[in-house]
Parts: C-alpha cells; structure tokens; sequence
C-alpha cells in the first residue's frame, strides 16, 4: 500500500463510538472544510482489482452529513 | 508464583561503554560494538571471561551479529542471543541480562546495542492484511497528528512544543557521544525544513549508527571479582508490556507508557516525585510531552508548561533526556536503550560531567518499539 493513492491525502484518528481509536485514510482533505472533531463515517472506497482480476474495496472514513 | 525483578537477587549496573552515535560511515559494526565493549569492561574493571552470557540488541545489521563481534574478545563459549525489539531492542537485551543475574543463571551478563542504517523489513507489511492506511502512514506522520490533536485539545503551540528540542539539543551539545552536538534556538528549531504538520526536522531524532553495552552483575560478583561497588547502581524493576484496546479515546502510545510505567513504579516501590532523572523515546517532540504526563510527572495537558518553567531541565526536579534523548544524542535502533541506561548510570555516579543533574538518586528508561512494545527499567544509586 502507499502507491495506490494520489498525494495529497489526509490521514485521521478516528474514535470508534465503542471507544477505541483508530487510524484511517480519510475521503476528505483538510483543506477541503474537515476539522478534528467533526463525525466521521464508515465507506467503502474503490481499489482496483486483484491478481484474479476481482475488484476490491478499502475501508476509509468520510465526513458525515447532519443527522447520519 | 508469579515474580519480578526485584522479587529475585539484586542486579547492578557495574560497567557502562559507548560508541558515539553518529552518521553512516565505514566503520563496522564489529568495531563500534567492540569499542563500546571494552569502553565497558574497562569501566567495570573486568575481563571478558568473567562475563557469561551476551545479549545483542540489533535491528539493521543482520542475522548472527554477535560471535563475528564478540568473539575477538575470546571465544570463551558462553551463551549469545540477538534481540530484534523494533527501537526497544536494546532495552530489551539489558532486560534479558539482568533476568539471567537475577535468576541464577549468571553473575555476570552484557547487553549490546549496535546498529548500522540500512533497510528496513517490517514484519506487519508481511501478513497480507490490509490494514486501513499501511505505507501512507509513516512514524513522523502518526506523531504529526497527535501533536495536532494535543495542540488543539490543550491550546498548546507549536513552538511550545519545539521547546521540548531546544532542550535536548542543548543537552545533547554536552554529551561527546550524541549525534548532534549543536545547541538551537527556537528560532533554528521552528525554521525547518518542515517534515510532517508542524513537525520540522530538529524535532525528529536522526537515525545514524553507533553502539552501546551494559555490564550487570550480581551481589557475589561484585564481592568475588574486586568490582567498586560505590559505583554499581542497582536495577529496582524492570517491566516491559504491549499494546491492548484502549478505549475512551486514548493514543495508544501515552496508555501503553501508562501502565508500564506505573509497573515498573509499582516493582520499584517508588512513585513518579521519586525520579530525578528520565531517559524516555523522544524520537519526536511531542512524544516527550505525551509520556512525561502518562509517568505522572504532571497533569495532561501542562508538560509544556514544566518545559518553560525549566522544571525537566538539568538541575529541575527530574532531568528529561540529560543525553539529549533521542532527538539529539540520536536513535540508531540497536543501541539506544541501553545507551539509555548508560546516561543513568553514569548520573547515578554522579560522574556525568557538565551536565550532571545534581544528587540524583532514581533514574528511569523508557523506550517503546514501533508503538506496540514498551520497556520500563528503574536504576538507584545505593546508600
């Protein structure tokens, strides 16, 4: 992992509503309104495909909307 | 039943050598850890066929590092054994050490620290799980993000932080076997370049080559082998922990130093008021503000506070990295926790020179490997 994404990119601690923190790669960027403190969830991202040609998704966290 | 460390026999520290930490260079490693070696054994007034047995703590240099090393000391035939404990390593061998005199199994044991750069090979890149960021996250970044998160949560600046860099350089520039020797300003600390957030690159250690060895030895060595046993400086705990699910939203970090330190607090017999001295995983900055609070040193939140009022300065109420820690003395791997317990050692004497912390007593190591280990040793000067 590491060459499979475009720079620049935000990495976020992310504080698990059952407690423990975590670090994930986030589908927001700083610069683009994301703040500490904001509630983030759960998405799955596109990431290409395997050896056997199978497509594969990542785990990130984005931004959630009022309410979510 | 369950022991510890001091539950069995007494361990000192009875000779401490070093080779300087500095850049890649030529020189062997079979050489920087024979000069820390015999820097040792001449400290403690020993020859090597008084020691039993040798632990190596190494990273970098490769598979079998310590016969081809030590075996120009004479091929005595005694037990060798690498330790691979990411940036504990060292810590990791002197713990092994003082187990092997505590236990019996010895009376005299040596743990060496050597290491050159190299590549590194980072088993958890190698169990084919994803994890949700890998690669994209490199140390300086995690510590990046955790000196946001402390900046915003506390209010603290960053030059507040860069503060904890002027000081180890500035110790650091007495120590002849730090890496970098130069005191900085703020000015030159905040200028960068700029590595990671507000990290700039004096508030991150270098990573160069060096060697460090510790000699302990129990009460009937001591006795039997003529050592000074005014300057033997007695191992009191010795604890080392990994990582657990830490829930309300703590950094894993400052909750594993938490609870190691408060073992090795508890072994000891002593609580953090006790400590004149510390030698903690500076690697960056805010780690330093991040575990002295975890050792309840002070209250979350006001370490940068200590750090301007001088209170962690040489001659303050505990000296936080008189080597200049990890940031200016340097952090080669291999070397560096027993290079830790070399610095306390050598305080503990009160031999340490220019910057001696006056009528230290109790000293602590703390190093962590890779965030998921972290190793505590308390050492005490005896009466």
């Amino acid at each position: 992992m590491g060459k499979d994404i475009e720079a620049p990119f935000t990495i976020g601690l992310i504080v698990l509503d059952d407690g423990p923190a975590i670090s994930s790669t986030l589908t927001n960027r700083t610069d683009e309104g994301l703040a500490i403190g904001d509630r983030m969830k759960s998405v799955l991202v596109a990431a290409g495909t395997d050896q056997a040609g199978i497509e594969m998704v990542e785990l990130r966290f984005a931004k959630a909307e009022a309410g979510e | 039943m369950k022991k510890n460390l001091r539950d069995m026999r007494p361990v000192y520290v009875v000779g401490i050598g070093l080779h300087r930490y500095q850049r890649l260079s030529e020189t062997s490693y079979v050489t920087l850890g024979l000069t820390a070696v015999r820097e040792a054994l001449a400290d403690a007034a020993l020859e090597w066929r008084s020691v039993e047995s040798a632990y190596t703590g190494t990273v970098l240099i490769g598979m079998a590092a310590s016969r081809p090393m030590l075996r120009h000391l004479g091929a005595t035939g005694i037990p060798m054994a690498q330790v691979e404990n990411a940036s504990a390593s060292g810590s990791t061998a002197f713990r092994q050490a003082c187990i092997d005199v505590a236990s019996g199994l010895t009376d005299v044991s040596i743990a060496v620290g050597v290491d050159k750069p190299g590549p590194f090979a980072m088993a958890p890149g190698k169990t084919r799980m994803r994890d949700l960021v890998g690669s994209r996250m490199v140390p300086f970044t995690h510590f990046a993000l955790l000196a946001q998160e402390y900046m915003t949560r506390y209010g603290v600046s960053a030059e507040q932080i860069g503060m904890v860099a002027v000081k180890n350089h500035r110790n650091g520039a007495n120590n002849p076997y730090a890496q970098r020797q130069k005191a900085k300003t703020l000015e030159e600390v905040m200028a960068g370049p700029a590595i990671s957030g507000s990290l700039t690159r004096l508030q991150c250690c270098p990573i160069g080559e060096g060697a460090a060895a510790v000699i302990v030895a129990s009460d009937d060595a001591i006795a039997q082998l003529g050592i000074d046993r005014k300057r033997a400086v007695r191992v009191i705990a010795s604890v080392t922990k990994t990582e657990q699910i830490y829930r309300g939203a703590k950094n894993f970090d400052a909750e594993l130093t938490r609870e190691t330190v408060e073992d090795a607090y508890r072994e000891a017999g002593i609580g953090p008021g006790d400590l004149d001295l510390m030698e903690l995983h500076d690697a960056f900055t805010i780690e330093e503000l991040l575990y002295v609070e975890a050792m309840g040193l002070c209250a979350p939140g006001k370490a940068a506070g200590a750090i301007a009022a001088g209170e962690f300065d040489i001659g303050g109420r505990c000296a936080v990295s008189a080597s200049g820690g990890l940031l200016a003395m340097g952090h080669p791997i291999g070397p560096t926790g027993a290079g830790q317990i070399a610095e306390i050692t050598r305080q503990l004497r009160g031999e340490a020179g220019v910057r001696q912390q006056p009528n230290a007593r109790t000293g602590l190591a703390h190093m962590v490997g890779v965030g998921a280990v972290c190793v505590a040793h308390i050492l005490q000067k005896q009466a």
